[in-house]
């Protein structure tokens, strides 16, 4: 039996303190799409994703509106891309785009993720050619999203691409200058990718996977924070004393009731489409909107600036009691399950940006006990190469020794300067461009290339 | 000695109603026991300060309501109650449909009319209400929850467009969620779809 104060704790939850379903992610293997006639090959991709995908945007808004619960953005992830593009040139890259493109739009999702090549020990030809389109290919398609493996913890850091990438990235973004570099937020740099990831811009379908399947991404950093303000108040009205250990607890509690509802939705959206449900995905994933922020749970928990020292310990602690609360919640847990800290999406964090009290350095620093990386970096747009590529490696080194996945998605804003403030709009958000330290010194390390050797699985202090 | 199956049995409905106060219900249940009586169902609550009470009862013997509600109003601390009574063969009883449960919940600012508005839009449509909680919480808000049954073949959406609207003209947010989602939020073990 339901108790009254269960129903009004779960409706505040749901309409008072921004929860919602942030992403239902159909991931769909395209790999027998394959075949060496372009034509057939796009009309394949393009029939297989409508046959699939093209009731889902129905049912998840049918599915949500019975349980209350917006399902804020619907998207399909496809099967590494680059595995259809080996033996085809880079015509065929964009041809392949084009339909995923117009596959996302007839079937109402908000993004395609799995414009994607795992290239952490070396590129194969299709990759080669999938890297090398990825400047028209994010330009000139709105829906499309990329991501690209560049090491792991079994292979370690392939130097060599990341090289490449370094020069592939501007020109993302020069490629998109009218949107001041906004394709490139729509390509993600990762070490140990997940292979369930429901969350864009870095959503593809790994190996390993069922041939299609339902993967879930809440997020509800507004319930956490309101759950951390509703028990500091409570104690302070009592005269009670509360450590972080209680923080802690109460954040586990808000984790377990925020994965319980992506668990019912993604379930019963899988079974309505006759498809086996993948996992949920617990991260916290912060939006413009006030109240739905990791920066402001950093400042409930007692830090008057963001990037002030206790940032890393806190997000460190948000992140574990997050992960601890939606583990005992679902037996499905996967995909980057941790707190995000993009930059620009979090108006809170961009607002710390502004007045200085974070720097690039301090967010590598919490990126290392967070999800997911250096997420939503605004950089300036005469950003060295090799520097960009060194920051990446850093990122990677974080991901690869410490047995966890991380990420960059950096946008270099053309003809943007540090401070500049520069707007994306809707979730993207905005942000000041950050400074980028000691630029233009990183040159002869990356041009040493080849592959920083995977780490020791032992002695790990 | 004759099996349970065999004896006869009669099943009463009880409503108790008095000014709150400890010791109603162990009054009740000593008169019930001593009647030679069980409890198959109960509810209970204290609304504004009264006590409020229903069950389902079974007896072997057969007593009229009137003797049976009289009886029990002599056990210590059920003699301030009324107690009304009757028998479950004089209620019809409807066939449960299949349906599915979901919970409304309106909030706003007390005033008269709003439950009736709500119950009559929902009773019009065939929406039956299985529970129902409401209560004017201190600062004048006016809270009510309902969970009510709908049948599997209509559009929940729609009922709730309904509601929404019923609702805004009296100044009340209305939510119309399936049970599930509050099962899944507060209990350890995940519902089944």
């Amino acid at each position: 039996m339901l108790r009254t104060e269960e129903i009004l704790s779960t409706i505040r939850m749901l309409h008072a303190e921004h929860l919602d379903v942030r992403a239902v992610t159909l991931a769909l293997n395209l790999n027998d799409c394959a075949g060496s006639n372009p034509d057939q090959l796009v009309k394949k991709v393009h029939n297989k994703i409508l046959r699939y995908a093209g009731r889902l945007v129905e049912i998840c808004d049918m599915v949500g509106a019975k349980y209350g619960i917006p399902v804020t953005n619907k998207r399909i992830a496809i099967s590494p891309a680059s595995n259809l593009l080996a033996g085809h040139g880079p015509a065929c890259a964009v041809e392949l785009a084009g339909a995923l493109d117009r596959a996302a739009k007839d079937c109402r999702v908000d993004f395609v993720g799995g414009f994607s090549a795992l290239v952490q020990k070396g590129i194969s030809e299709g990759d080669r050619v999938l890297l090398d389109a990825l400047p028209e290919v994010l330009s000139q398609t709105d829906r499309v999203c990329a991501s690209v493996n560049a090491a792991s913890r079994k292979a370690g850091i392939n130097m060599d691409a990341l090289a490449r990438l370094g020069e592939i990235i501007p020109a993302v973004a020069e490629a998109d200058r009218a949107r001041h570099g906004f394709a490139a937020a729509k390509l993600v740099v990762f070490a140990n990718i997940p292979e369930d990831n429901p969350f864009m811009a870095g959503a593809y379908m790994g190996a390993g996977e069922p041939e299609v399947t339902v993967n879930i991404g809440v997020s509800g950093p507004g319930v956490v924070d309101s759950a951390l303000k509703r028990r500091i108040a409570s104690a302070r009205e009592a005269g009670q004393k509360l450590t972080l250990t209680d923080l802690a607890e109460e954040i586990k509690l808000s984790s377990f009731r925020v994965t319980r509802v992506g668990e019912l939705i993604g379930r019963e959206v899988a079974d309505i489409l006759g498809i086996p449900f993948g996992i949920v995905d617990l991260s916290l994933a912060p939006t413009p909107t006030i109240g739905d922020s990791i920066g402001e749970i950093l400042k409930t928990l007692g830090l008057a600036r963001i990037g002030a020292p206790g940032s890393t310990a806190a997000i460190a602690m948000l992140n574990d009691a997050v992960k601890k609360g939606g583990l005992f919640a679902s037996s499905s847990v996967g995909g980057l399950s941790g707190a995000f800290i993009p930059v620009s999406e979090d108006a809170a964090l961009a607002d710390a940006v502004a007045q200085k009290h974070l720097v690039l350095e301090k967010l590598e620093a919490m990126t290392s006990v967070c999800s997911v990386g250096l997420d939503m970096i605004l950089i300036p747009g005469d950003t060295p190469p090799a520097t960009i590529s060194a920051v990446m490696a850093d990122e990677m080194a974080i991901g690869v020794i410490n047995n966890k996945t991380t990420a960059t998605r950096l946008v270099p804003v053309p003809g943007a300067k540090a401070g500049d403030l520069v707007h994306f709009g809707g979730l993207f958000g905005h942000s000041p461009v950050l400074e980028v330290r000691n630029v233009g010194v990183s040159e002869e390390f990356v041009r040493f290339g080849g592959r920083i050797p995977a780490p020791l699985q032992s002695l790990g202090n | 000695m004759a099996s349970p199956s065999e004896t006869p049995s009669f099943g009463y409905v009880l409503s108790v109603i008095a000014g709150d106060k400890p010791g109603i219900v162990a009054g009740l249940s000593e008169g019930i026991l001593r009647l030679g009586g069980n409890i198959e169902s109960c509810s209970q609550a204290v609304l504004s300060g009264f006590f409020t009470l229903m069950m389902t009862l079974r007896f072997e013997t057969d007593f009229e309501p009137d003797v049976l509600a009289a009886e029990l109003l002599k056990e210590r601390g059920v003699e301030e109650c009324r107690i009304f009574c009757s028998r479950t063969s004089a209620l019809p009883v409807r066939p449960v449909p299949e349906s599915s449960v979901f919970i409304l919940t309106a909030f706003g600012e007390d005033r008269p009319g709003v439950v009736r508005v709500l119950a009559r839009a929902l009773a019009d449509k065939g929406v039956n209400i299985t529970e129902l909680y409401a209560e004017k919480e201190g600062d004048g808000r006016f809270v009510l929850i309902g969970q009510v049954e709908v049948d599997p073949k209509d559009d929940p959406r729609t009922l709730l467009l309904d509601l929404e609207e019923i609702g805004a003209e009296y100044g009340y947010t209305v939510k119309l969620q399936h049970k599930n989602i509050f099962v899944a939020t507060n209990q350890l073990r995940r519902p089944s779809l």
